[in-house]
């Protein structure tokens, strides 16, 4: 395991260059101040400025998921059809540790949506919204980017199986919003959804966060955290399960270097 | 180090089995069957095989890539199925081609991130990259992407990666691939050194001269079987009894005349007046050469039997077919 940390390390390194290189890989974060910008020109026009947080913490959450899933994804498909995939299957790093560095970088990058659409409200709307609860917010956002990642390590796993599973991967994102109450509390869901919705780290983050907007106090704090958490190092855990098991099984099927 | 590893075989390989599903339902595609191979410590050794005859498949075996379907191999003593961890850090494989590097990434950098992934620091892994670079001949490159590459540099770029974990075993996969002769002549040299400083070379090639000139052994695999395993210099004794003549400019009874001459195989028509001939003796090229220029003919040449016509000779003819 001692090559984990410089692979951890190097695939971060990797997957900055990457950014640089392909701008077209910040995609996202160029589309999100367009949804802040949407989704605060109806709570203001309806008359709901209590829900401009809901508005702006939107589109960074969602810019933030979409991403860690989309390019984590890419960037399998892309070592896939390089070659890479295999010839990193020759080393003594373990390819889990590798999608977390790139997973860790995309999830870094991706948290500039919040700056950009608390932005927007500065800039567009004149509206500011204070975090009210500064610690409460920062370790939130942490967890939830923990968690963020952890789901793009999974995710890109799976993408390891092959090419099939590329299809889901849009449509993917849409139901990760809904069940991480993303832009709906998920206590606003018909009733199923929230049950299920409370099994994925990210429902517990968003609320948290809104939470951390808004004045009044942030009931049960800490156990919600550690809901995060814990169901953030669930995640974490399967991905890498999932990553040695798949790896073996290309190893079995000959395929790690099919695109 | 392990116990096992010390006077164990650097590469062993036994009753080797690897098969490839094929399209919907149909048999099973043997790569390897029953293969065994044996390399000692420091030793360089040649696998020659046609397409599709297995020597990708055994090498990525080797490497990780591939689990086998039965049979065992092992590197330094270590099993590559139930030891893998363990094989890893002391393998190094250098494909042939283009794959396996981030084309947009430079030449550094792509060492960098491989050195990583052996387990070094970053001071270390840029002293690696450094060294390296320079010493397969990229070092004023070395900032440049590997999109701008030639293909004999990003070939150079291969075999750089394969060094960067320091292996004990070198796996290399037609590592002279789009290399020009000046180029393949450095890589003989990069290759004693490697022999000088006591590592293994498992090298896959089709170049019959390099592998005479480089390996300590040769082995000729075909349809996934070990053929023979051979001295080199036997391969050179083939490369002399097989030596043909092409000349142009040959009437008919003259190609007659010189398939009568001793140690003429066959004469074969390539052409209007061209001619192949094939001699199966050490020696028999010469009075085929005495007799065309004798005869006027100067536009001639010789040449060594190409791997192909080796092979045939070496198994009988079953013909340039790929395998089904
Ligand atoms: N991933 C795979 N899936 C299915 N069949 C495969 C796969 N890899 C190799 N094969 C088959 O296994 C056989 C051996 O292939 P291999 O690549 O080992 O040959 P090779 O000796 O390296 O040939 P070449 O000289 O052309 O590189 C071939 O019939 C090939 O089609
Ligand atoms: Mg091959």
């Amino acid at each position: 395991m001692s090559a984990a940390l410089p692979a951890f390390l190097a695939a971060a390194r990797t997957q900055l260059g990457e950014f640089r290189r392909e701008p077209g890989t910040l995609l996202m974060l160029v589309t999100a101040p367009f949804f802040a910008v949407i989704l605060l020109s109806v709570t203001e026009h309806g008359g709901r400025a209590d829900l401009a947080a809901y508005a702006l913490l939107a589109p960074a959450v969602m810019t933030s998921v979409g991403m860690a899933v989309m390019e984590a994804g890419e960037s399998i498909f892309r070592d896939r059809a390089s070659g890479v995939l295999e010839a990193i299957m020759t080393t003594p790093a373990p390819l889990a540790a590798v999608l977390s560095g790139r997973v860790a970088a995309i999830t870094a990058v991706s948290l500039l949506g919040i700056g950009e659409c608390w932005l927007v409200g500065a800039l567009g709307f004149g509206v500011v919204v204070a975090v009210a609860h500064p610690l409460v917010f920062a370790l939130t956002l942490a967890a939830a980017a923990a968690g963020i990642a952890a789901t793009g390590v999974l995710l890109a796993a799976v993408f390891v199986v092959g090419r099939n599973v590329r299809s889901f991967q849009n449509s993917l994102t849409f139901p990760l919003y809904l069940l991480g109450g993303a832009m709906v509390p998920v206590a606003f869901l018909p009733w199923g959804f929230e049950a299920l919705s409370r099994l994925f780290f990210l429902s517990w983050a968003t609320d948290l966060l809104r939470d951390s907007l808004s004045p009044g106090p942030v009931a049960a704090f800490w156990p919600r955290l550690g809901a995060v958490l814990g169901l953030s190092a669930v995640l974490f855990a399967a991905g890498f399960w999932l990553a040695h098991r798949l790896v073996r099984r290309v190893r079995r099927t000959g395929t790690a270097g099919f695109a | 180090m392990s116990l096992t590893g010390i006077d164990a075989p650097a590469v062993e390989v036994r009753a080797l089995v690897r098969d490839f599903a094929t399209a919907r339902g149909g048999p099973p595609r043997r790569a390897l069957d029953a293969f065994n191979l044996t390399v000692a410590p420091g030793e360089v050794h040649g696998l020659l095989g046609p397409n599709g005859a297995g020597k990708t498949t055994l090498c990525k075996i080797l490497s990780t890539i591939l689990l086998p379907t039965s049979g065992t191999a092992r590197v330094q003593g270590l099993d590559v199925v139930t030891d893998a961890k363990r094989v890893r850090p002391l393998l190094g494989i250098v494909f042939g081609g283009e794959r396996g590097l981030y084309a947009r990434m430079t030449a550094a950098q792509n060492l960098r991130f491989w050195a990583a992934l052996y387990g070094h620091g970053r001071r270390e892994g840029r002293r690696r990259a450094a060294e390296l670079l320079e010493r397969v001949g990229l070092g004023p490159r070395a900032n440049e992407p590997v999109e701008t590459f030639s293909r004999g540099m990003k070939q150079r770029l291969h075999l750089a990666r394969g060094l960067v974990g320091d292996p004990r075993v070198l796996v290399l996969d037609e590592p002279t691939v789009g290399m020009d002769p000046v180029s393949a002549h450095e890589f003989r040299d990069l290759v004693e050194d490697l022999r000088g400083e006591g590592r293994t070379v498992l090298l896959t090639t089709h170049d019959m001269a390099e592998a005479e000139a480089l390996c300590d052994r040769v082995s000729f695999i075909d349809g996934g079987r070990l053929l023979r395993c051979e001295d080199p210099r036997v391969l050179g004794e083939l490369l002399s009894r097989h030596e043909r003549v092409r000349a142009a400019g040959v009437p008919e009874a003259l190609a007659a005349r010189i398939a009568d001459l001793p140690g003429v195989e066959r004469v074969r028509a390539t052409g209007p007046g061209a001619v192949l001939v094939e001699t199966d003796r050490g020696g028999a090229a010469l009075p085929v050469l005495r007799t065309l220029v004798e005869a006027g003919v100067t536009d001639v040449s010789t040449a060594p039997p190409t791997l192909e016509e080796v092979y045939l000779h070496l198994i009988g003819e079953r013909g340039m077919a790929v395998r089904p």
